[in-house]
């Protein structure tokens, strides 16, 4: 998809270039350009790690504010803008839920809390038909606040409440991996709720883990 | 024929500064090109060092070789620069061409203007 | 100072007194610590080094003396009259940087709340703000790399503790502004002692920097391969340093000695052997302090470096949790460590080595100086900004050190911007009205882990107006925070449904009001313009008075080449250019100068060529001979 777009500083015609062809100047990004298109990574729910840094790096090297100092005001915003994006895209890609989170939103689902723009409202919307998800749930934390009362002598409960959240956030992770792997294959519109029913899981233990890790830091 | 000549004026340069002349003339093109030393006078307010690479040489001007370098200079400018040795020093921060005039007399304070 | 020439293009040789265009821009780094300041640029071999005084110390005391009457005085001249003139003599200024009253202890010095709640101190018969005094200090900085790099400083790198908040660093910039250094980039401390480290050897992989200096800790882990040096995670305590374990030790011995109200004169000397003590004991296993009772009895006391350890062990372990937490930030075990560096004076402790080593399991490395580490990679990293590198092959990214978030129903605090996110970042996040038909909404940015707004530090507050009336929860108001590479934020805020746009940009208020800094500026413009005009009236006068020496023996020399009335016009203009030196207006001064000249070029000229014929007579003599 080429767009017709042209040069801010001399008129040329630049397309999708970064710089321009003619004066070489630096140009605004493309906001609608996705993430995964934006690092050079397939697009996927597996990515590969190292070719991600690479070409997050790679790519900072050339737009970074730092590289602009000394140019022109115009110059500068749109090396701010391009590293704005590219950190944003960075962070997005390399932690699995926010990866999940955005995959889906650009599958047409809603993908709540995932990205910079998630809205506030249905924020921590619990779906009602998963009784036995939100029981376990609210023993755990019933448990841990419990524990962080009286926090003395709870080393080991609290290392064995630990794996037992990685282990149900590895088994949502599988289960998040194979529904988006198939809708992403889809040839129709994909079915996504099996894959934010997992999103809306890992959520949900990903704050456990936070409160864990205050208790943690406390017996430390 | 003028071997008293070159008994009524001498120019020179500490080994050091013609090394760096010559490193600096070799990375502009011209390694057999000359340096030009002078001064540019403002009324009496006093005068400043000029020291510029050299294209051509004018009838009025006189050459005086130092390690290998040819330094030319105006009549009118050795008149005031006669006896000057040309050092290059380097400091941690800062390096660059020195001039070492004996007809000098007075330098305004930061050092950029003289007088004889 | 000699000028030092370079060989110009024929015909562009500067004349005297103009800029010279120069390949290299004359750019430093500046570590401004809460005990010492240094000062570093790239020197002629393209390795960073710090500029030492004319004593040959690279670091300046952070201590500033206001006398009653005159200057600040900086360094080691106002450390000495700290003793006599505790009050007046400030010390750690950084840790009242962007700070309010309430958030930090006296010690000793006279405080009040100044404008937007900010601590301002009692000085020199005067109130000031810490911004003020560090850029006492950033200019005596400047003034000596000035000297060193012969010529006006184009632009300077300063570094902040990476835990520093938004206020913080904005009154660092502030006080940069004040000095007249123009900031090319805040750099976080541990992120500019890595630069210097991992340049030095060519070092890959991860590291941790733990940089514990006088007031402050900060714990970074960072990434280096192929000339970038990424910071994953950072963490710390912007209130915890050496001076720490100085006051803890000093606590001890005034209460030996009997003072329960210490005067301020007390407190410093106390520190004052305290500090001296805890150096001592790096070295050795015991130091000895002497001190002077009220009644003028002496004091007198060993330490032991056990006793020591004791008295300070809780400050120490302090230093583990963000240590901790920024390594699982990072998500970077101990294994993945390829090396832990230390950075600061305070690291030189034995017990901080011992725990440092014993909680990353690993020997800290510390073959580069801790104390000019950091200042050395800021050098670096201004060279790189000011494009005096000719490769482009150094890359620094780092992170915001404290997540930033917004204030919701119940004093809750909604984070927008996590900690340890990769900046330059914006972020956005969509609020919505709890009454029917609110027509304004009340934004109060905060900075902080914790949950409640109370526990957080507070950044900004302002309010959106504006928003047409709609049921309760049909507005939509996103809030856009962003954060540059700076470190430095601005929120924004829009009502987005209706397509009324409604935007409001804010600076955080804690530090200087944009209206403060440009008062401050004024004052110390004025405040030194009066200095500044002495000074030039002084220098005019100085070279009227060696034009016309100058002139004056050139007239006994030759005179004859003067006719009556030409004379007479030289004789005028020198008697005008007198009348002036006689007044105070150092710019007419510098117009007659001016006109003497003109009046005096044909004469310059003349003698010229009336010397260039006697020698060219001479010389067809020589000839003929």
């Amino acid at each position: 998809m080429m767009r017709d777009r042209r040069c801010w500083s001399c008129g040329v015609g630049v397309a999708d270039a970064p710089f321009c062809p003619g004066c070489e100047v630096i140009q605004p990004p493309d906001a609608g350009v996705d993430h995964f298109a934006l690092l050079g990574v397939p697009r996927g729910f597996q990515v590969d790690r190292g070719r991600l840094e690479q070409g997050y790096q790679e790519r900072q090297a050339r737009f970074h504010p730092d590289r602009f100092a000394l140019a022109s005001a115009t110059e500068r915003r749109h090396s701010l803008e391009w590293a704005t994006q590219l950190n944003t895209a960075w962070r997005t890609l390399r932690d699995p839920v926010l990866r999940g989170g955005y995959l889906v939103r650009l599958l047409g689902g809603r993908g709540e809390g995932s990205t910079a723009s998630g809205g506030q409202a249905g924020r921590a919307d619990m779906n009602d038909g998963d009784p036995e998800f939100l029981m376990t749930v609210m023993e755990m934390r019933e448990e841990l606040a419990e524990l962080s009362a009286n926090p003395v002598g709870t080393g080991e409960r609290v290392a064995q409440l630990r794996q037992e959240i990685e282990r149900r956030i590895a088994t949502e992770l599988t289960g998040l991996e194979k529904a988006l792997t198939r809708a992403l294959a889809a040839t129709s519109a994909p079915v996504l709720a099996e894959a934010e029913r997992h999103l809306d899981h890992l959520r949900y233990h990903q704050r456990f883990i936070e409160e864990l890790e205050r208790l943690e830091e406390e017996l430390a | 024929m003028s071997t008293a000549t070159q008994q009524q004026g001498s120019i020179t340069m500490t080994e050091r500064a013609a090394a760096r002349a010559r490193e600096m003339l070799g990375k502009r093109g011209t390694p057999e090109g000359a340096i030009r030393i002078g001064v540019t006078t403002a009324g009496c307010s006093g005068m400043s060092y000029k020291l510029e690479f050299c294209d051509s040489v004018a009838a009025e001007d006189r050459v005086f070789d130092s390690h290998g370098i040819r330094l030319v200079v105006d009549e009118k400018s050795l008149l005031v620069l006669n006896g000057t040795l040309v050092d290059f020093e380097t400091a941690q921060f800062r390096s660059g061409f020195k001039f070492i005039n004996p007809l000098e007399k007075e330098r305004c304070g930061c050092g950029e203007s003289f007088k004889v | 100072m000699d000028v030092l020439l370079d060989i110009a293009e024929p015909g562009t040789a500067p004349k005297p007194h103009d800029p010279r265009p120069r390949e290299r821009r004359r750019v430093v780094g500046i570590d401004l610590g809460t005990t010492f300041s240094l000062v570093a640029a790239v020197d002629l071999q393209g390795k960073p080094a710090c500029m030492p005084d004319s004593a040959g110390s690279v670091s300046l005391p952070s201590i500033v003396h206001y006398p009653g009457v005159g200057g600040a005085v900086v360094g080691q001249v106002a450390r000495d009259l700290a003793i006599t003139h505790p009050q007046d003599t400030i010390a750690s200024v950084k840790r009242f940087m962007g700070r309010g009253l309430t958030d930090v202890a006296a010690g000793g010095y006279r405080l009040r709340a100044g404008s937007g709640g900010m601590v301002q101190i009692l000085a020199g018969e005067r109130w000031r703000s810490p911004v003020e005094i560090s850029a006492n200090i950033l200019d005596e900085l400047k003034k000596r790399a000035e000297e060193a790099l012969g010529g006006p400083l184009h632009g300077a790198v300063v570094t902040v503790p990476a835990y520093f908040d938004d206020a913080q660093r904005q009154a660092t910039k502030d006080a940069c502004l004040l000095a007249g250094l123009e900031v090319l980039r805040l750099v976080n401390e541990p992120t500019a002692a890595a630069l210097a480290y991992g340049l030095d050897r060519g070092r890959e992989g991860i590291y941790a920097v733990y940089d514990l200096g006088g007031g402050t800790f900060d714990i970074s882990i960072l990434k280096l391969a192929r000339g970038v040096f990424q910071v994953l995670a950072t963490g710390g305590n912007s209130a915890l340093g050496g001076d720490d374990f100085d006051h803890r030790l000093a606590e001890l011995f005034l209460k030996e000695m009997g003072i329960a109200q210490p005067t301020p004169g007390d407190l410093h000397a106390a520190r004052r052997a305290a500090r001296q003590a805890k150096e001592g004991l790096t070295t050795s296993a015991t130091a000895s302090v002497r001190l002077d009772r009220p009644d003028g009895s002496p004091y007198q006391r060993e330490i032991d470096r056990a006793a020591f350890d004791v008295l300070t062990q809780d400050l120490v372990r302090a230093t583990g949790a963000p240590c901790r937490r920024a390594l699982k930030d990072a998500g970077v075990t101990l294994e993945e460590l390829q090396g832990v560096v230390l950075v600061g004076g305070s690291t030189r402790m034995p017990a901080v080595r011992v725990f440092v080593a014993d909680l990353f399991k690993r020997e800290p490395l510390v073959d580069l100086d801790p104390d000019q580490v950091v200042a050395l990679g800021a050098a670096i990293q201004a060279d790189v900004l000011a494009g005096n590198r000719r490769t482009d092959d150094l890359l620094l990214l780092d992170v915001t050190p404290l997540s930033l978030g917004l204030e919701t129903m119940g004093g809750l605090v909604e984070k927008v911007v996590p900690r340890n996110s990769p900046i330059p970042t914006a972020r956005a996040q969509d609020f919505t009205t709890f009454k029917d038909g609110q027509g304004a909404m009340a934004i109060h940015v905060v900075q902080g882990e914790r949950e409640m707004v109370d526990q957080c530090r507070s950044l900004a507050r302002f309010e959106l107006r504006g928003i047409p009336p709609m049921v309760a929860g049909a507005a939509r108001i996103r809030v856009t925070f962003q954060v540059d590479a700076d470190g430095l934020l601005t929120v924004s805020a829009r009502e987005q449904t209706t397509g009324v746009e409604q935007s409001v940009a804010v600076k955080p208020t804690y530090g200087l009001g944009d209206g403060e800094i440009e008062r401050m500026l004024r004052a110390a413009l004025e405040h030194g313009a009066a200095d500044l005009d002495r000074r030039h009236l002084q220098e005019a006068r100085v070279e009227a008075e060696r034009v016309l020496h100058a002139l004056l023996s050139a007239l006994a020399a030759d005179r004859s080449l003067l006719n009556a009335d030409e004379m007479a016009t030289i004789e005028a203009a020198m008697t005008i250019l007198r009348g002036a030196m006689a007044g105070d207006d150092q710019r007419a001064i510098q117009e007659k100068i001016q006109e003497l000249d003109r009046a005096t070029t044909f004469f310059a000229q003349r003698r010229m060529d009336h010397n260039i014929r006697n020698v060219m007579t001479g010389r067809q003599l020589t000839d003929f001979e």
